[in-house]
């Protein structure tokens, strides 16, 4: 379980190690929210790119992690949108969503009707593996909501899944 | 993980089963366009926006009067083909239509760029790169004769990406444009960040081809395009092989050759571009002699930003100047200049969260007013030569805002002054941005008045 480092003293050097260390974990993350491989990578690469970008300005408090999670959040999210009704965050499922079965598709479509916030936080305790506290850091909530919106997030997707069985 | 449990964890297994991810940190690089230092004094081009980074790689359009492209068309290597804007061309995809339209939205009036004609961008080139990926040329015409292109980097099979960014040439006075994007440089002149794309813009009358030759003495064919009108110049573009990314194989200039194979124009801005001293990338002035810097003004922002003017001697002469924005390692604009001012007032408005001036004047100024719109006036007093200060938020309005700087001698009498457009959009922060414009998706452009 992560647990997120203070942003004071960031550089090009920290935002490349954690680019490194936890990329697999960011792929995962905007593939669940893109849908596709390649728009995931893209969605990473882009997300990664703005934070260098951003570096020299930013005035917040905070760690690096949780501003690169936060990036690849938006990025993915961002792009989920100008592609189209291809993901999670929408209600339909499409058919062009790559390799997923049968099953995939059920889990994509339970998924797309869970509350945002709820999907968000279940994607970052299991896909990024971050911690109540920084997965509050990085969407900006109270961590006292985190647990809560986690656990009913399962018990909604649970029961969508089931429904759909 | 013991809080999510099997049966969900199984599910979203499937949703994004575990994948090695492709680290490519030098594709986050040239994606950023941030790579390398700044060596010039350039503040006024940087208005209105956060200065300092120099934009590179899949956007060179923007900083290179060039116009992108290039093309992977039979014609590789060989002669131009004549390309039909509107009957070869297929229709520029959504992302990039919206990336012309961003400039025409963000665009004001008798900018390069605002009249460009979005709904008329068309693919122009296409080539595969060394490393599979495509380089991908676009372009649109605009209403006064001109002509913007973007250049985007795509993965075959891939989306189009979007905010890859578009330039523009407007008036036609420049016979060839060359743009080069890149990543870094290394001190031994070894480019580490790829991809490097030589790209831009030839017109000149019975252009044939175009080639690229290197310090190896080898030369090779770019691919060429002439596209018709109202376009109407040849466009090119490509991406350089790793081979020629070291020192002793680096490109040097830019062959543009007849029909029969005369040369009839030689760019040699390309080594320029490649030239590792203008490219290192330090957060502060490469030059600097940082054990004698000198703080000059500080100033903190309405928002207790804290904003810095730093010199120091320059390890090559002169002095290094630079500010910093809340992080005193790094700077957001400097430079190394060998001389001072020439110009009474060279001085630039940056945006974003709060609004700065920054810059310096010539020796003879001993203020520098301040005017608004709405006749407020602040004097600012240089300190040897430098101001900075911040805009106060009270002028971020439209009728307050900041339309003229005077510069004055010891006498009070005015030595220069310059106006400043109030109409600039995107350069002061606002509450509540406003739709400038609706995508060809729907989604609306939204910016600060």
């Amino acid at each position: 379980m992560h647990r997120l480092r203070s942003l004071e003293g960031a550089g090009l050097g920290e935002i490349e190690a954690v680019y490194r260390r936890e990329a697999g974990r960011f792929l995962r993350l905007a593939r669940a929210v893109v849908g596709t491989d390649d728009e995931a990578w893209d969605a990473v690469q882009d997300a990664v790119a703005s934070v260098v970008r951003a570096r020299g300005s930013y005035n917040g408090t905070g760690s690096v992690e949780a501003w690169m999670w936060r990036a690849v959040l938006n990025a993915a999210r961002s792009r989920r949108r100008r592609t189209g009704p291809v993901l999670v965050g929408d209600a339909r499922v499409v058919e062009s969503v790559a390799p997923v079965s049968e099953d995939g598709d059920a889990v994509r479509a339970g998924v797309a009707q869970l509350p945002e916030r709820q999907r968000l936080v279940l994607f970052l305790r299991y896909y990024a593996d971050l911690e109540y506290g920084a997965i509050a850091e990085v969407l900006g909530i109270s961590p006292n909501t985190v647990g809560p919106a986690l656990a009913s997030a399962q018990a909604n997707l649970r029961r969508l899944l089931e429904g759909a069985s | 993980m013991k809080d999510v449990e099997p049966a969900v964890a199984a599910a979203l297994d499937r949703l994004a089963p575990p994948a090695e991810a492709a680290v490519d940190w030098d594709d986050v690089l040239a994606r950023s366009c941030e790579v390398g230092g700044d060596d010039g004094w350039s503040p006024r081009s940087r208005v209105g926006r956060r200065p300092r980074r120099r934009r590179r790689l899949v956007v060179l359009a923007l900083l290179l009067v060039a116009a992108a492209v290039l093309l992977a068309t039979p014609a590789f290597g060989l002669r131009a083909r004549l390309f039909s804007l509107f009957d070869d061309a297929e229709p520029a995809p959504t992302p990039i239509v919206k990336d012309f339209q961003s400039l025409e939205f963000a665009a004001i009036a008798g900018m390069v760029g605002a009249d460009v004609i979005p709904g008329q961008a068309r693919k122009v080139l296409e080539m595969p790169m060394p490393d599979g990926r495509l380089l991908v040329v676009y372009a649109a015409p605009t209403r006064s004769g001109g002509f913007c292109t973007a250049v985007a980097v795509q993965r075959p099979g891939g989306a189009v990406p979007g905010g890859v960014g578009a330039g523009c040439v407007g008036e036609r006075d420049r016979r060839v444009g060359v743009g080069v994007s890149m990543g870094a440089v290394a001190g031994d002149g070894t480019v580490i960040g790829g991809p490097v794309i030589v790209s831009g813009h030839v017109e000149i009358a019975g252009a044939a081809s175009v080639e690229l030759a290197f310090e190896d003495g080898t030369e090779t064919a770019v691919p060429f395009v002439l596209v018709s009108e109202p376009i109407g110049v040849g466009l090119f573009a490509y991406a350089v092989p790793r081979d020629h990314w070291r020192p002793g194989a680096l490109p040097t200039a830019l062959i543009v050759r007849d029909g029969a194979g005369g040369e009839l124009a030689r760019d040699l801005s390309v080594r320029g571009a490649l030239d590792p001293q203008a490219n290192r990338n330090c957060p502060l002035p490469c030059e600097a002699i940082l054990t004698e810097k000198r703080t000059l003004i500080e100033v903190t922002t309405e928002r207790g930003i804290p904003v810095t003017q730093w010199v120091a001697p320059s390890a090559t002469g002169g002095q290094c100047a630079w500010v910093t924005y809340n992080q005193p390692d790094n700077a957001i604009s400097s430079g190394c200049p060998a001389s001072g001012p020439t110009e009474p007032i060279e001085v630039g408005l940056h945006g974003g969260k709060e609004v700065l001036v920054e810059g310096r004047v010539r020796a003879d100024v001993a203020t520098l007013d301040l005017v608004f719109e709405d006749g407020d006036l602040i004097v600012l007093r240089p300190v040897e030569g430098y101001v900075l200060a911040e805009v106060p938020s009270r002028h971020y309005t439209v009728g307050k805002r900041l339309e003229r700087m005077v510069a004055r001698d010891d006498s009070g009498r005015v030595v220069s002054s310059r106006s400043w457009r109030t109409d600039v959009r995107g350069l002061y922060p606002c509450d509540h941005p406003e739709q400038a414009g609706t995508y060809i998706d729907g989604e609306p452009f939204l910016i600060c008045p």
